[in-house]
């Protein structure tokens, strides 16, 4: 049967079968080519429709180039619809004709083949120098292809970042993934807690210890390493950054018996100044606190390096801000809203304009927006804060406090209630933001402002013995404010009103936590006061470290997690 | 017959010898695949939770449009007025004008539910996979807008052109049963 | 309608904490609105690869039956036009043999690679093939081999010895798949698969016009990608040389007539010759050369890669693919007729045709059966 379908295919027929087909293919080709390189599955959306947008943002009440916009966008989608549609009938089409192309191509050529005619065997002899010539293809082509491939391979391997590196194929981990299950009391995202208020509600915490008797000490491991940062927890992990000129680590801990699980060391195109070696600054180079969503855990350190690294230990992107510029060194940490990674990083003087205020994704540090602040440096991290029904983002400097919009870093209100060196981080309650820093005031700003509300938001504020490190906390009626030389101080939230005044030996650098009605305030030595946050003072109990304690604490699951000079704690009653 | 020549014995010895061991190698190393095989199919699928929204979905995929796509999960949707998967961050009018859509190919239709709730639903057959949706609602809303593997379009490469790419190391092959990975399924 | 909202808010609160946060909570809606569900269409069944596995096993057991038994050229033809249209077109290509190669690789190195039956059984049933019938899989199953043979149009000889260096590039590129996979969990020959554009009717233009050169020159020099690069061909021709079957030429009956010579675009006829180098002597230099490139090559292994096994290892194959090519130019044989070169033959069929008793085989097959 297939010969006599073949039969009706003689040589006529096919020659112009594949002729009248070639050609159509051609045409087809050619068509296709055409289309095709007009085809883009993305930009053409993006170049003059983008621009027009941005200048009609500019300009919200040019109707005209609004019509235009809308006009080019019909145009630009409809085009995209028929060239993709033309594609696919042109792709079709060129299927079937290449296909009857080939195959009387074959046709023809089995129809035009001369048979060979039996040759003698010496016409067939192999070229004497045959076995020579191998030889020669081995050594002139062969081994320097295979020596080529070899040397581009380890090309590769010395040069990570050009190839994506596995992962790929990566399998899915069995069971359900970990993070969204972890209850909300095994979170410690950023620095002082969730809110970034350093207030917990925590019945069984502990009220007294002493790490030297091992009273309600859960565990304790040495910290390989130097850094004043605080931990961040995430489930059953808890992280910690140390650096030196060296080398700037993230490591990861087993909460339940701190164990160390990974360190992982930087690598980033920072190019360290010598001078860092000798003086790190009076902030280390691990002064600022990490932030992690589960995921990923965000490091900053005082090199003016970031890195996110996943949470098997892995970095997976990094970024320098250039060598670092400030008096004593970078001590603002990041904070974390969803995704997004917030960084205040003022440096410098008010002329150099060198400090800068980031949005970045966690995921991939890829910047959200990022914004210039005439400010000059500052060590104080910002707060987040919901009010009146939106998100602000509230900085502290020298002399602005700034509050930011952190969709789209737009500016919402700005107060001149500062100056000097700011460090302690601004607190917020009750329709009141503070900020506060020595030799200069305390300030209660009142929320809903809008523009520079220096002369009608600033409800009242008090200028003596004042905190210069450490940071305030509040219940919403009484504001703490402990200082560097050992005086706390109680306020009135409302009404500015100072209701107590207690003094200590040491001075306090560490940030206070509020645990239901208990303040917890550790000095420079190691010892921690607990506190009624009352109309009037009344201890309740101490802890004792026996080391200097500069960190701010972090509370999982009914313990706390301390950083000390040389020790890492986990403090909580025995269970 | 003569006398078989010594040197013929030894070379088909040789190769009954390296057949054999080649047979035995198959056998091995199929031995060994079995022990850690699956009978289920894998397929390609992005784990949302993983997904940072690079847009190389887009451009990457070896087929045009691509076979990635944005799905929106309802149940998580807070049916924003001012919907950051709509909208772009700062929006001159709330009205869905072409010059106020982040899609662009508008295939995201915007309907009134009730003040001051709005429905947000995706046509598919439009959307080219570029993200820009969901690395809005996924930056600043609930997250109830992210990329998926359309499995009617997928072809389902040995080596996905996508995952290539990558940038937040998203994808990575699932048995066939759980063609999509939700973000609610990984509750379970 | 409210026992819905709060079995809704229930398993909201179940959620997430931290990562999917509600920034804004799920409405109540006072109009009765309900949420339309998320629509995610399956259409894929689960069998479909096992369905590929089998049509693949049937397709091989057609080939070897063509080849061995039907010894029929127009039948393997036909089999590979319906490899390039099944496999081919309307499977769009994955996953085929030559891509499982990676596959396997990594469920050895990996063990929490998962890897499925199916996907074992497409690399392992070509190779068993081969190792009891020849390169079955080559003749009329691979649609990239098919699809090259399709486009075959006129016969350039390659000489042997450029023929045989040439082959070596299949070896390195088995190589280099192996290490890419092992270092990089990266597929490259999938990646540079230069057909499957084509298949899938869309693809980037340069790998399609990489495809659309292969395809040019094989007018020419028939199969390029099957001759010089494809490295499951590597695999297979190793083990097609131990084949218990083959096409072969029974010296009894061959006429040393050569019109399978003229017939075998892939020069796989190996002609009747005396071994060109008898001598001791050569034979001694040719073991220290080898030996020679063996040593170069693992020494520039621990130079380029210091201590990463894998290099080591990769730069090792490279001398060793190398040196046992000089090396069985050392121990070549006299050869008194024809034969062909169970390595080289891709099954094909096209040497029967021209075979005068092979033709008369066929008739009296044809009219016993």
């Amino acid at each position: 049967m297939l010969d006599n379908l073949l039969a009706l295919f003689d040589r006529k027929t096919t020659i112009y079968l594949v002729a009248a087909s070639g050609v159509f293919s051609l045409v087809v080709i050619i068509g296709l080519c055409f289309d095709g390189l007009w085809y883009r599955p993305m930009p053409v959306f993006d170049v003059p429709l983008l621009e027009m947008r941005e200048t009609l943002r500019k300009n919200p009440q040019d109707q005209a180039l609004r019509e235009e916009i809308r006009h080019l966008d019909q145009v630009v989608r409809q085009d995209f619809i028929t060239t993709r549609k033309r594609l696919l009938v042109g792709g079709y089409l060129l299927f079937f004709s290449l296909l009857i192309f080939v195959l009387s191509l074959r046709r023809w050529t089995v129809l035009q083949q001369k048979l060979p005619e039996p040759l003698l065997l010496s016409q067939l002899a192999e070229h004497p120098q045959a076995q020579m010539n191998l030889f020669r293809t081995l050594a002139f082509f062969c081994i320097p292809l295979a020596l080529l491939s070899l040397y581009g391979l380890s090309y590769l391997k010395h040069h990570p970042q050009i190839v994506n590196e596995a992962g790929l194929q990566a399998p899915q981990p069995p069971g359900p993934p970990l993070e969204i299950l972890v209850p909300d009391n095994q979170k410690w995202p950023q620095l002082r807690g969730p809110k970034g208020s350093g207030v917990v509600d925590d019945p069984n915490l502990p009220v007294s210890w002493d790490v030297e008797k091992a009273e309600n000490l859960v565990w304790k491991v040495e910290i390989p390493g130097k850094g004043h940062s605080s931990p961040v927890i995430w489930g059953d992990r808890l992280y910690i950054t140390t650096g030196d000129f060296e080398s700037r680590k993230v490591l990861c801990y087993q909460r339940s018996d701190g164990n160390l699980v990974w360190s992982c060391a930087l690598r980033t195109n920072a190019q360290l100044d010598e001078e860092l070696k000798e003086d790190e600054g009076d902030t280390g180079l691990a002064a600022p606190t990490a932030v992690t969503d589960g995921h990923y855990i965000v490091a900053f350190f005082g090199t003016n390096e970031i890195a996110g690294i996943d949470r098997e230990g892995r970095q997976i992107w990094s970024r320098w801000f250039g060598p670092p510029d400030s008096d004593f060194g970078i001590a603002s940490s990041p904070i974390l809203s969803g995704s997004t990674v917030y960084l205040q990083l003022d440096q410098g003087s008010k002329e150099k304009k060198h400090s800068m205020l980031y949005a970045l994704d966690i995921a991939s540090g890829k910047p959200r927006w990022e914004i210039p602040r005439e400010v000059p440096c500052s060590w104080s991290t910002p707060i987040l804060v919901e009010s009146n029904g939106r998100s602000e983002l509230i900085t502290a400097a020298d002399p602005w406090a700034i509050s930011y919009d952190p969709v789209s870093g737009k500016e919402i209100w700005r107060a001149k209630v500062l100056s000097g060196a700011v460090a302690p981080m601004p607190a917020s309650c009750n329709g009141f933001f503070f900020t506060a820093t020595e030799y200069s005031q305390l300030a209660a700003i009142k929320t809903g402002g809008q523009g520079d509300i220096t002369e009608t938001h600033v409800a009242w504020t008090m200028e003596s013995d004042l905190p210069d490190v450490a940071g305030m906390v509040t219940d919403g009626k009484l504001l703490i404010l402990p200082n560097g030389t050992g005086k706390v101080r109680c306020f009135d939230v409302l009404t500015g009103k100072r209701i107590w005044t207690q003094e200590y030996d040491n001075g306090f650098w560490s940030n206070p936590t509020l645990n239901g009605d208990l303040v917890y305030m550790t000095d420079m030595e190691g010892t921690t006061f607990i506190f009624k946050l009352a109309d009037k003072y009344e201890e309740v109990g101490q802890g004792k470290f026996g080391e200097p304690v500069l960190t701010s604490f972090a509370v999982a699951d009914s313990r706390f997690y301390v950083r000390g000079e040389k020790y890492l704690y986990c403090l909580g009653k025995p269970q | 017959m003569s006398k078989p020549d010594p040197a013929e014995g030894r070379r088909s010895f040789l190769e009954k010898m390296t057949k054999g061991v080649s047979f035995f190698a198959l056998g091995g190393v199929t031995g060994k695949l079995l022990s850690n095989a699956l009978r289920e199919e894998m397929v390609w699928q992005i784990d949302p939770l993983k997904c940072i929204q690079c847009g190389n979905c887009a451009t990457a995929c070896v087929l045009t449009p691509s076979a990635s796509k944005c799905y929106h999960d309802f149940s998580m949707c807070g049916y924003c007025r001012v919907c950051t998967g709509f909208f772009p961050t700062d929006p001159t009018t709330l009205d869905e004008g072409a010059e106020n859509q982040l899609c662009p190919v508008g295939a995201i239709q915007r309907k009134f539910v009730e003040e001051p709730y709005y429905e947000y639903e995706i046509d598919r057959t439009l959307c080219i996979g570029c993200a820009r949706c969901a690395k809005g609602c996924t930056s600043y809303g609930n997250g109830s807008l992210y990329m998926q593997i359309d499995r009617t379009l997928c072809v389902n490469c040995n080596q996905c052109a996508i995952a290539l790419v990558c940038e937040g190391k998203a994808f990575s092959r699932v048995p066939v049963e759980q063609q999509y990975v939700l973000k609610g399924s990984r509750m379970s | 309608m409210k026992g819905f909202g709060v079995a809704c808010c229930l398993l909201l609160a179940a959620i997430p904490g931290g990562y999917a946060e509600r920034r804004f909570p799920p409405p109540d809606f006072e109009t009765g609105y309900t949420q339309p569900p998320v629509v995610f269409q399956e259409v894929r069944t689960p069998v479909s690869q096992y369905v590929d596995l089998t049509l693949l096993v049937v397709c091989l057991a057609i080939g070897t039956w063509l080849l061995h038994y039907r010894r029929s050229r127009r039948g393997i033809f036909l089999l590979g036009l319906f490899a390039v249209l099944y496999f081919g077109f309307y499977k769009n290509g994955c996953i085929c043999p030559i891509g499982s190669i990676q596959n396997v690789t990594l469920a050895l190195l990996d063990p929490h690679y998962p890897i499925s039956l199916a996907v074992i059984g497409i690399f392992i049933a070509p190779l068993l093939f081969s190792l009891f019938y020849g390169r079955v899989f080559c003749g009329g199953v691979c649609p990239l081999g098919a699809i090259q043979d399709l486009f075959l149009f006129r016969t350039l000889r390659v000489p042997r010895w450029l023929e045989g260096s040439l082959g070596l590039c299949r070896y390195f590129y088995l190589g280099i798949a192996i290490y890419t996979v092992a270092e990089y969990s990266r597929f490259v020959i999938c990646e540079y698969d230069p057909f499957v554009g084509f298949f899938r009717m869309s693809g980037l233009p340069w790998k399609l016009g990489l495809g659309a050169a292969l395809l040019g020159i094989g007018l020419f020099i028939p199969r390029p990608y099957c001759r010089y690069l494809c490295p499951y061909g590597g695999l297979l021709s190793l083990l097609a040389r131990r084949s218990s079957t083959w096409v072969r030429i029974t010296p009894t009956d061959c006429t040393n007539c050569t019109l399978c010579d003229a017939a075998c675009p892939y020069e796989a006829i190996l002609r009747p010759e005396e071994p060109i180098r008898p001598e001791g002597s050569w034979r001694f230099k040719i073991i220290l050369a080898s030996l020679g490139v063996m040593a170069l090559f693992i020494a520039s292994g621990f130079y380029l890669f210091g201590t990463a096994l894998s290099g080591i290892l990769l730069s090792t194959w490279f001398g060793v693919v190398i040196a046992s090519k000089m090396m069985t130019q050392a121990f070549s044989n006299r050869r008194n007729h024809f034969e062909t070169d169970h390595a080289a033959c891709l099954s094909c069929g096209r040497c029967y045709e021209y075979c005068p008793y092979g033709k008369t085989m066929q008739e009296i097959d044809a009219h016993a059966g």
